[in-house]
C-alpha cells in the first residue's frame, strides 16, 4: 500500500526554500530585475573598464616591439618626457639578437580644431620602419614632412575628411589617412623629421623600439651600456596606470554602489518574503528544524534571487552593449570569461551577505509563535 | 519516578514576571501520561493550559520542576539538542492547522520527517503510508488551500505522527472545525494514537474530546482541580469549576456559574432565553 507513491519519487528533501520563493512569482521576478539591474551595471563597468584598458595599451599591442629603450626615469610611453640621442638607435642595432629597431618620438600636443581645442598623442616615425600606423583604413600613411594620418575615431568624432588640413603647434598638416586609434587616446601620426621641426629638436628622439628574439638577454646587454631599457609589458601596465588613473576611482566606487545595491535587494526581498510568512517559519522551528536547516533556508533564498538575478543581468547587459554600440560605437565594451566569472562572483557574494539579515531574523523567531497565534 | 510513563511532569512551575507583575501561569503541576494514553485538559481562558502546552513541547523552559519523555529532562536539555528533541520525541497540532502553504499535503508531512534526518524515498513513503491512513489517498498533491479544514488538520495529524514521537501535544485541535469535522479528528486522532502507541495530550474547551479522553483533567489558576464537580455555563456552554470565585448567578433559586463576567451579564439580562438550552449544575 505503501508503495503506490511510486510517481512521488523526488530524492532529498522538500524544497522549501524554492517552493516559498516560487509561490510568489511577481515578486521574485521583481526582484530578479531589480539584481539583474546591478549585475548589469557590474558587466557594463567590467566590459567598459576593460575597453579602456585595451584601448590604452592599444600602440604597446600593435606596433610590434619587444623591448623599448628610453632615457633613465622614464617609465611608460604616453605623455612621458624622453629624450635620447638618435645615435643610440645604431648602438642597439649593433646589440646581437636584436632584429630592428627604429626611433620613435612621441609627445602629447593640443590640436587646434575650427570650433575646439583636443589632445592628441602625436607620434613620429621613420617611413619605412616599425612604429608608426600598423593599419591604415583609409588614405595612406604619411610620407612628407607635411602630411599625418590620424585616428579614426578622432576623425569621424570631429568630422575630420582625407584632404583636409589641420593646424598643429602653429603649422599646418595635410591629412592623408586614417588609422586605427581608441576612444581614450587620439593618435597622430607624422614622419620623425616633422617632429623634428616641431619641437626644433634634431638628432635626438624619445624611444627606440627594439624588435627581438630574445628580449631577456638583450635588454641586460643594453642596460650595462647605460640604457633605459623596458619590456612591453612593464610599459603597457605603466601606461595603463597612468592614463586610467582618473577612472579607476570612480569605476571602482560605481561597481561597490551596484554591488551595494545588488545586495540590499536581495536581503530586502528575501526578508519580506520570510516575513510575510513569519508564522510559518515558526511552525517549522516547532517542528524541530535547527539552526543549520533554517541558515540554509535563508542562503538557498538569497542564491536563487541571486541566480535569477545573475541571469536577467546577462541579459540585460547584452541589450545595454548593443544599445552602446548603436549610439556610441567608439565605446568599446568588451565581455571577457573573466568579466563573467567575476559578475558571478559578485552575484554569489552578494547573497552570502544578503542571507545573513533574514537568517538572523529567522534565528531569533519564537517557535512558541506557532502556538500562541503570533 | 515511574519509568512507565511516556511523559513524567513533576513539581512543574512557570512565572512570568518578577515581584508586583508577576504570573503565575502554572503552580507546581504533576502529570504522568501514560504510552498510548489520551489525555485531554480543560479550563478557563488564562489558566495556563498553553504555558503548560508550551513547556511540555520544550519551546518554553519552566521556572521550576522537570519534565521527562524518554529519559530526558527538557528543563535541562541544553538549548541547541532542544531542535533535535522536537523533530524526533513530539508531535504538534495547531488550533488553526498551520500547514505550509506553499507546500503539498505530502510535502508538508515529508519535510516533518526531513527535520528529523530522514528524507528522499523513506520520507516519501512514509508521509504516503500515513496520509493514506488519514483517508487522504486522493489529497496528496493538494495544497492546503486547496483543502477543507477538516482535511487541513487530518494532514497535520499526518505530520504530528510521521515520526512515531512519543507523545503528540494538540493545542484546540477542533476549534476551527464544525462539529461533525471535530469528532472526525478527535476519532482519528484516537485511532492513531493507539495504533502507534503515542501518547497524546490535548487542550481544548471541546466537550466531544472528553469522548476519545483516557482522562480528562480540569486545569484553573495553573493547577490541576478535580473534574466531577465542573458545571456547564450556561451561555457559551464551556465546562466551568463552581469556586468562590467563578461568576455566579442565582435564577428561580438555581446557581448558574459562568466562565466569565460576560457570561454572567449576558445571561443576568435575559436568562429565560439560556434556559431552553441549559446544564444545571
Ligand atoms: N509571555 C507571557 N508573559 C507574561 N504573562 C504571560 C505570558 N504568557 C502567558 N501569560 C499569562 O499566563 C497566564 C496563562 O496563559 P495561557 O496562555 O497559558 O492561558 P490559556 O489557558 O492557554 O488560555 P486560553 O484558553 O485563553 O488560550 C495568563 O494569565 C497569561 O496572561
Ligand atoms: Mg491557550
Amino acid at each position: 500500500m505503501a508503495t503506490r507513491s511510486a510517481s512521488h519519487n523526488m530524492p532529498g528533501r522538500v524544497p522549501l526554500a524554492r517552493r516559498n520563493l516560487l509561490a510568489d512569482p511577481r515578486r521574485l521576478v521583481a526582484s530578479a530585475a531589480a539584481v539583474g539591474l546591478a549585475i548589469m551595471l557590474i558587466l557594463l563597468l567590467d566590459g567598459l573598464w576593460n575597453g579602456i584598458n585595451r584601448s590604452v595599451t592599444t600602440y604597446e599591442d600593435n606596433v610590434g616591439a619587444d623591448l623599448y629603450v628610453a632615457q633613465p626615469g622614464t617609465h611608460n610611453f604616453f605623455g612621458a618626457v624622453s629624450q635620447i640621442p638618435l645615435s643610440s638607435v645604431d648602438l642597439v642595432r649593433k646589440q646581437p639578437g636584436v632584429n630592428w629597431a627604429s626611433p620613435v618620438r612621441t609627445f602629447l600636443a593640443i590640436v587646434s580644431l575650427h570650433d575646439r581645442k583636443i589632445p592628441a598623442s602625436i607620434i613620429g616615425w621613420m617611413p619605412g620602419q616599425p612604429g608608426g600606423p600598423w593599419e591604415i583604413s583609409k588614405g595612406r600613411a604619411p610620407r612628407t614632412k607635411n602630411e599625418i594620418a590620424i585616428g579614426r575615431v578622432m576623425a569621424n568624432r570631429h568630422n575630420l575628411q582625407i584632404g583636409e588640413s589641420l593646424e598643429l603647434m602653429g603649422r599646418k598638416f595635410q591629412i592623408v589617412g586614417t588609422s586605427t586609434d581608441t576612444f581614450m587616446l587620439s593618435f597622430i601620426f607624422m614622419t620623425h623629421a616633422a617632429t623634428d621641426q616641431l619641437l626644433g629638436a634634431s638628432d635626438t628622439t624619445s624611444f627606440v623600439l627594439v624588435g627581438t628574439n630574445r628580449p631577456a638577454e638583450v635588454r641586460a646587454e643594453l642596460a650595462a651600456s647605460g640604457l633605459a631599457v623596458h619590456n612591453r609589458d612593464e610599459f603597457a601596465a605603466r601606461d595603463l596606470v597612468v592614463m586610467t588613473r582618473a577612472y579607476a576611482l570612480p569605476i571602482g566606487m560605481m561597481r561597490g554602489v551596484a554591488f551595494a545595491i545588488g545586495i540590499l535587494v536581495i536581503a530586502l526581498s528575501v526578508y519580506t518574503a520570510m516575513m510575510d510568512r513569519r508564522r510559518e517559519y515558526g511552525i517549522v522551528k516547532a517542528m524541530g528544524a535547527s539552526r543549520n536547516y533554517l541558515l540554509s533556508l535563508a542562503l538557498r533564498q538569497s542564491l536563487i534571487v541571486a541566480a535569477a538575478g545573475f541571469i536577467a543581468g546577462t541579459l540585460f547587459f547584452l541589450g545595454g552593449r548593443a544599445i552602446i554600440a548603436a549610439v556610441r560605437p567608439q565605446f568599446t565594451v568588451v565581455l571577457t570569461s573573466a568579466s563573467i566569472a567575476r559578475a558571478l562572483g559578485a552575484a554569489i557574494l552578494m547573497a552570502l551577505v544578503a542571507s545573513l539579515i533574514p537568517a538572523r531574523r529567522l534565528a531569533r523567531l519564537e517557535p512558541a509563535t506557532a502556538y500562541r497565534g503570533g | 519516578m515511574r519509568t512507565s510513563s511516556a511523559i513524567n511532569v513533576h513539581a512543574l512551575s512557570k512565572t512570568f514576571g518578577e515581584g508586583e507583575i508577576a504570573v503565575n501561569a502554572v503552580r507546581n503541576v504533576d502529570l504522568d501520561v501514560e504510552p498510548g494514553e489520551v489525555v485531554l485538559i480543560m479550563g478557563p481562558s488564562g489558566s495556563g493550559k498553553t504555558t503548560l502546552l508550551l513547556m511540555l513541547g520544550a519551546m518554553m523552559r519552566p521556572t521550576t520542576g522537570s519534565i521527562i519523555i524518554d529519559g530526558i529532562d527538557l528543563a535541562t536539555t541544553p538549548e541547541r539538542r532542544l531542535p533535535a528533541l522536537r523533530a524526533n520525541h513530539l508531535g504538534f497540532i495547531f488550533q488553526d492547522f498551520n500547514l505550509l502553504s506553499a507546500l503539498t499535503a505530502l510535502e508538508n508531512v515529508e519535510l516533518a520527517c526531513n527535520l528529523a534526518g530522514i528524507a528522499g524515498r523513506e520520507a516519501s513513503d512514509r508521509a504516503t503510508e500515513l496520509l493514506q491512513r488519514v483517508g487522504l489517498n486522493e489529497r496528496l498533491h493538494f495544497h492546503p488551500d486547496q483543502l477543507s479544514g477538516g482535511e487541513k488538520q487530518r494532514v497535520a495529524i499526518a505530520r504530528a505522527l510521521v515520526n512515531r514521537p512519543t507523545l503528540v501535544l494538540a493545542d484546540e485541535p477542533t476549534a476551527n472545525l464544525d462539529s461533525s469535522h471535530g469528532r472526525e479528528i478527535a476519532r482519528v486522532l484516537r485511532e492513531l494514537a493507539s495504533e502507534q502507541n503515542c501518547s497524546i495530550v490535548v487542550v481544548s474547551h471541546d466537550e466531544r474530546l472528553r469522548e476519545i479522553a483516557d482522562r480528562t483533567l480540569w486545569l484553573e489558576d495553573g493547577a490541576f482541580r478535580e473534574f466531577d464537580t465542573m458545571v456547564a455555563d450556561p451561555v457559551c456552554t464551556m465546562t466551568v469549576h463552581p469556586s468562590d470565585a467563578t461568576p455566579h448567578y442565582q435564577h428561580n433559586g438555581i446557581t448558574y456559574w459562568f466562565c466569565s463576567q460576560t457570561c454572567q451579564k449576558d445571561f443576568a439580562t435575559n436568562p429565560g432565553s439560556y434556559l431552553d438550552r441549559t446544564n444545571q449544575p
